[in-house]
């Protein structure tokens, strides 16, 4: 199933927005994720820099995809869809996504963990692209649920950082990946019919929500450091 | 959760130490600011020098590290660092 010949035609260029504005933020973290590597060499930083390299990756794949199949759609009035290859390539543009997304989410629960043995993380990584098949094969649900299962892991522990310092940044995090959750949880709920429309609506803005809270972050940490 | 200092705290104190006494600093006061033992703020002393972040200078045969140009823009950038992966916990 590709998700794009799901989504509402008028919404193409909202989620593509939101798309765009979601791997600015993600680049961002990236970068500083790397350059934390780069002066300390602790891989920790590596990996998390790299998450958001992944959920940057997946985010460009798909943001491209809708920009090709919007572009001939809205100009052209043609629709790509309609042929039969191309399906077939959309096909492993949405695999390649589940795998980049999945990626991530795990990426963060090693980094999180403080997980640095090496075959333990390409077994985890593998582990995923197992996840990843049966998500491309079986339904959009199961991927889905997959994420919602490792983002749940990923609240507990940034909850319980939060719980102990109580600090706005660290609810920020909290949040973000809280609406993320949320984002999947409404990415499954489209395939409800007469719902598909607000459905895709709501997964869009609370994934908008996940990285304005992100934002929020950066830029509160702009404005204090800039302060001091 | 461990209150242990990572590397990347340790490199942030060392140059914000530094920063304060006025960007240069006698080997040994490093580490009052470094709170660290000899060999390891060794081995920091050389990952500073290595990536240019501190100089070795002598004024009046007595040897101090200076912080360089590149190690003050460091500070700026480390307390943006600092401050995200914090908030991520790491």
């Amino acid at each position: 199933m590709v998700f794009i010949f799901h989504s509402p035609r008028e919404f193409y260029t909202f989620s593509l927005g939101i798309k765009v504005f979601s791997m600015i933020i993600a680049a961002f973290i990236f970068y500083y994720g790397l350059k934390a590597y780069k002066l300390t060499k602790d891989k920790k930083y590596l990996y998390f820099g790299l998450g958001f390299l992944s959920l940057l990756g997946a985010f460009i794949i798909l943001g491209l995809t809708l920009i090709i199949h919007t572009g001939a759609l809205l100009f052209f009035n043609f629709n790509l869809a309609q042929y039969k290859d191309l399906i077939n390539v959309y096909h492993l543009i949405y695999l390649v996504d589940i795998i980049l997304v999945l990626f991530a989410y795990m990426i963060f629960i090693i980094t999180f963990l403080k997980i640095q043995r090496k075959d333990v993380v390409l077994m985890l990584l593998l582990f995923i692209v197992a996840l990843a098949f049966p998500s491309y094969y079986w339904s959009y649900t199961y991927f889905n649920l997959v994420s919602i299962g490792l983002l749940g892991f990923v609240i507990y522990y940034q909850g319980g950082i939060y719980l102990h310092r109580k600090s706005i940044n660290q609810f920020l995090v909290l949040l973000a990946f809280i609406f993320l959750a949320i984002s999947h949880v409404f990415a499954m709920l489209i395939q409800i019919p007469g719902y598909s429309t607000l459905f895709y609506m709501l997964q869009y803005i609370t994934q908008l929500f996940a990285f304005m809270s992100l934002l929020g972050l950066l830029g509160k940490i702009y404005l204090t450091v800039k302060k001091k | 959760m461990s209150e242990r200092r990572s590397k990347l705290e340790i490199v942030y104190d060392i140059l914000a130490f530094m920063q304060r006494k006025g960007g240069r600093i006698k080997p040994t006061h490093i580490l009052y600011g470094g709170n660290l033992s000899y060999n390891r703020l060794k081995e920091y002393i050389k990952e500073l020098e290595d990536k240019e972040l501190i100089v070795l200078v002598e004024d009046k045969d007595k040897r101090f590290y200076q912080i360089t140009d590149k190690g003050l823009n460091l500070i700026y950038e480390f307390k943006k660092i600092k401050e995200i992966t914090d908030a991520f916990g790491l």
